[in-house]
């Protein structure tokens, strides 16, 4: 049963292309929906709307099946973690994560001159709200820093505090925009596996924002890929790779970059109407001359457990940068010429014109 | 597998056709936050500034009266072909004017030089800071009280200072060719550290990796000025000196309590004239007119401003 | 060991050249509050305070009225800065957050407001407040002094609201605050020497508040110290040296008070910038 149902929704902006332009999504109860892209598809908007922060220009939204289209942020509970955090600067950490308790308790009388402080401290102190902020405090390893000022904190603890605030209302729902950006890349890696960690132990809807696949990659059940508002594909990280939607999908999920070729360059039959797509991984290149395809090194990467190799073919004019990842140090450095060969199993075919993968795969051109 | 469930294009056009329009947050009450917030201060204004200042327009056609505030007929534009044709008038829109460009100039340069004198920090520079800004902080009619002792003809420091040094005495507040000059300083000791303080927060903003580029680069602290700080600095110059304009038009207090006007009407700004007009002459309706006048040149003064500016920003665009 | 530079020299002497300005006609008015009558007319007023006369302060002020009109300036100050800073906040954050229709007409509105001579409508405030019973009453001062200043406080309010991060407020919907909570309790502290400032500015505007108090307040006892001093202006049997001494009572709160506030005057000025 979807948990989170996008129907048509439309944003505009201005006079241009919509930001986002009729688009449909179903996102399932319980599972880490990633929605990546590369800046300005739309997919910050996207959460936005799906949050109650933005209006809809067109379209309905549902969650559990009710509509919420015309619910504001705050009657929606759901919670959402900013790239910067946004924990509020004037307020303690503790003060921070007890917050949405507190705030949603109050009423307008609460907020007449002097009342608010007394109003709010008297929310605190209830034990459930106690009980709550404790257990998030505790849940994300925050105690030692209850006291501190969010300024008092690095960005890793930031994030966590963040987080604490959002999953002290236990909502159901939770969004995510690129929270990972601002941290260092170890820090990353390390928290990536702690949300995933997270989002499995709570059991709730994630829909996580970000622009980085490889992210996406290792930490979907399922990737939707958008393009300036459009969504290009839905389907597990392995679904998208091995069988990309359209030739912006093949392009965008998988580092490096996957190889697009007419099938004229690499000795193939071509009616004009195809590209061959073929991920790095699945390129051969040896010193030996008679194994394929001449063409030259340009650029070497050694990451020690990979090696990637930046190559041209001689039979392209266009000398296109292509890319090979071999486990074995192929002993090529750059200028050298090597011989390529392309494994076409796994190849995928698309439509010139449009982009779209031509089904069935790869049968024919074999 | 699930590939699609939209339509993809990859390079296709979008449908212009909304199913179910814009959802708007909130509902109907959500739209009307805006205007909840902003009407008090509007209907304020109306109330309290617009409406009275069309019900002095209004007076500036009549004959009216201080005696009798409400009956006066009507005189068309009278009281204007009035003022034009009256010397005095045209006096003190010179008036105004001199006195307003030299206030301005003054207390915009005093107060930016000061500023610039502020910007390196040094021990004591809070203290230093507060003590400069003493003359804002002293009430108004405080200044015009030692102020007018300080340029008393026999007894003031000033006179007696310039006795000493065998000058002679001046008559500060009663000589018709120092009466403007001696406003004019009281007025700027007064306003200066305004310019100073909203100078000094624009200049703090600046980053100092700018200073050290150009430190670098070979450069003194006049081109540093030049070249990283007065760039910085000059909207807000713009701005203050803007206001400042603004408010010297408008300025009554010190002038008229310095010389209420005199000596021999030397210092009678529009706003003192209409003070006078109203209050000693008793010809609500004249000084009406007057008060018209000083606000149209206020008009005039910000059009130009903004079209300054304008231009400006069109001549940057390029 | 640090080389002398003219530079420094130069700058040292500019301060203190400005400081000498700034602060000698302060120092001259207590000078002149200490010193005997004779010196200030006969034989030459020194120019170092006799700090033995102060014992003489209390006796000179309980002749003149001031502790009331210190308080009647108080209250059209204080006034004057509630309801300033109560409209004001509210309009800075429409005009920050808003886009609605007649925002640009609200704008040049406020603005324009500070062009108006306030003498042009003295008179028909006159007739307003006279059908009003506002007349020869603190309120209505508070009323026509708030109409200026405000608009003041909207400026730099709405500067600093607007360096308040966005992603802030968001948050504080999604976590279920009401709008006007998000103002009060999100954005308001944040804010903090962007009201300071408008405070002090609405603060000196009322206590220096003259030309309506000189035309409206027919009552002596109602009179603000600012019209009880300009009293002494051209009369003749209080000594001037006492003029000084009332001028530095009635001096002397507002300096304090920007003294203290005086940190969060330049910071608040700056409007803000916050770090989430």
């Amino acid at each position: 049963m979807p948990s989170i149902s996008l129907r048509n929704v439309r944003k505009n902006y201005g006079n241009a292309a919509p930001t986002i332009a009729g688009l449909d999504l179903e996102i399932e109860d319980g599972e880490f929906l990633v929605l990546v892209g590369p800046s300005g598809c739309g997919k910050s908007t996207l959460l936005r709307m799906i949050a109650g922060l933005l209006e809809l220009d067109g379209g309905r939204i549902f969650v559990d099946n009710k509509d919420v289209s015309g619910l504001d942020a705050r009657q929606r509970r759901v919670a959402f973690m900013f790239q910067t955090y946004a924990l509020y600067p004037h307020m303690s950490i503790e003060q921070n994560i007890a917050f949405p308790l507190v705030a949603e308790k109050l009423r307008w009388y609460h907020y007449l001159p002097g009342i608010s402080s007394l109003a709010i401290r008297r929310f605190a102190a209830d034990p459930e709200v106690a009980r709550r902020v404790d257990g998030a405090c505790g849940a994300l390893d925050l105690d030692g820093l209850r006291r501190q000022k969010p300024k008092a904190l690095s960005g890793g603890q930031r994030q966590r505090a963040a987080l604490a605030r959002a999953i002290v209302r236990d909502p159901s729902i939770f969004l995510l925009d690129e929270p990972l950006s601002n941290l260092d890349a170890k820090l990353r890696v390390q928290i990536r596996s702690e949300l995933v960690a997270l989002q499995k132990r709570l059991g709730k809807t994630f829909v996580y924002v970000t622009h980085d696949q490889v992210e996406a990659m290792t930490m979907a059940h399922r990737v939707a890929i958008l393009d300036r508002g459009m969504l290009q594909q839905i389907g597990t990280p392995q679904d998208v790779y091995d069988h990309p939607a359209n030739l912006f999908v093949a392009r965008f999920i998988g580092s490096p970059e996957i190889n697009i070729v007419s099938p004229a360059t690499i000795g193939r039959p071509d009616d004009r109407t195809t590209l061959l797509g073929v991920r790095p991984s699945h390129v051969n290149l040896s010193r030996d001359a008679a194994a394929g395809l001449p063409g030259r090194v340009v650029a070497v990467e050694d990451l020690g457990a990979e090696h990637v190799y930046a190559f041209t073919l001689d039979s392209d004019p266009a000398r296109t940068t292509l890319h090979s990842v071999s486990h074995v140090d192929l002993d090529l450095l750059p200028g050298d010429r090597a011989s390529i060969t392309f494994d076409l199993a796994a190849a995928v075919t698309f439509d010139r014109k449009s982009g779209l993968r031509k089904q069935p795969a790869v049968e024919e051109i074999q | 597998m699930q590939t699609l469930t939209s339509m993809t294009p990859v390079r296709a056009g979008y449908t212009k056709q909304s199913v179910g329009g814009r959802t708007r947050i909130g509902g109907f009450t959500a739209l009307l936050w805006p205007y909840l917030l902003i009407v008090p201060s509007i209907a304020y204004l109306v109330v309290m500034l617009l409406i009275p200042l069309v019900q002095g327009a209004a007076l500036s056609l009549t004959d009216t009266r201080l005696i009798n505030p409400s009956g006066g007929r009507f005189v068309g534009l009278d009281n204007y072909t009035r003022l034009i044709e009256q010397p005095l008038f045209w006096q003190s829109v010179g008036t105004t004017l001199v006195y307003t460009a030299f206030t301005v100039l003054f207390a915009v340069g005093i107060g930016t030089i000061a500023a610039l004198l502020l910007n390196r920090p040094f021990r004591g520079r809070t203290a230093v800071r507060s003590m400069m800004a003493l003359p804002w902080a002293l009430p108004t009619v405080a200044t015009a009280l030692v102020f007018s002792w300080m340029f008393n003809l026999s007894n003031g420091v000033l006179n007696r200072g310039s006795q000493a040094l065998g000058l002679g005495q001046i008559g500060w507040l009663t000589d018709p060719r120092w009466g403007l000059v001696s406003v004019t300083m009281a007025s700027v000791w007064a306003v200066f550290p305004l310019v100073m303080l909203v100078v000094l927060a624009a200049m703090q903003s600046i980053p100092e990796e700018l200073y050290e580029a150009a430190s670098l680069d070979g450069a003194n602290a006049w081109q540093s000025f030049r070249a990283v700080t007065w760039p910085h600095i000059t909207p807000t110059v713009r701005v203050v000196a803007l206001l400042m304009t603004i408010w010297s038009i408008r300025r009554f207090e010190i002038i008229f309590l310095l010389t209420g006007g005199g000596p021999n009407n030397s210092t009678t700004t529009l706003v003192v004239n209409v003070y006078r007009e109203a209050f000693q002459d008793e010809q609500l309706g004249r000084a009406a007119a007057i008060g018209v006048f000083g606000l149209l040149l206020s008009l005039v003064v910000t059009f130009v401003y903004f079209a300054a500016e304008r231009r400006r920003t069109k001549r940057e665009a390029h | 060991m640090r080389t002398f530079r003219p530079s420094t020299a130069l700058r040292s002497l500019g301060l203190i050249a400005i400081l000498a300005v700034a602060v000698f006609p302060v120092y001259w008015m207590i000078n002149t509050a200490l010193s005997a009558d004779s010196e200030l007319f006969n034989t030459g007023q020194d120019l170092y305070p006799h700090i033995e006369r102060v014992g003489e302060i209390p006796e000179f002020l309980s002749g003149i009225p001031i502790g009331r009109w210190l308080w009647n300036s108080a209250v059209i100050a204080l006034g004057t800065t509630v309801l300033s800073l109560l409209i004001a906040v509210h309009a800075a954050y429409a005009l920050s957050r808003y886009r609605f229709f007649g925002k640009g007409i609200a704008g040049v509105l406020l603005f324009t407001t500070q062009m108006m001579p306030q003498a042009l409508i003295l008179v028909p405030l006159f007739a307003l407040f006279s059908t009003l019973g506002l007349l020869n009453n603190l309120g209505g001062l508070v009323l026509a002094n708030t109409a200026f200043v405000m608009p003041v406080g909207v400026f730099i309010l709405k500067g600093a609201i607007d360096g308040v991060p966005f992603e802030i407020e968001e948050a504080a919907r999604v976590d279920g605050a009401s709008r006007f909570g998000i103002l009060s309790l999100v954005v308001l502290p944040l804010i903090g020497p962007s009201v300071a400032a408008a405070a002090v500015i609405c603060f000196f505007d009322g206590w220096n508040e003259f030309m309506f108090a000189n035309v409206f307040i027919r009552d002596q006892a109602l009179w603000p110290a600012s019209i009880g001093l300009s009293s002494f202006i051209g009369q003749f049997y209080t000594p001037i040296n006492g003029v000084m001494i009332a001028a530095l009572a009635f001096a002397l709160p507002a300096v304090v008070f920007f003294l203290l506030m005086q940190r969060r005057i330049v910071s608040g000025l700056t409007a803000g910038s916050v770090k989430g």
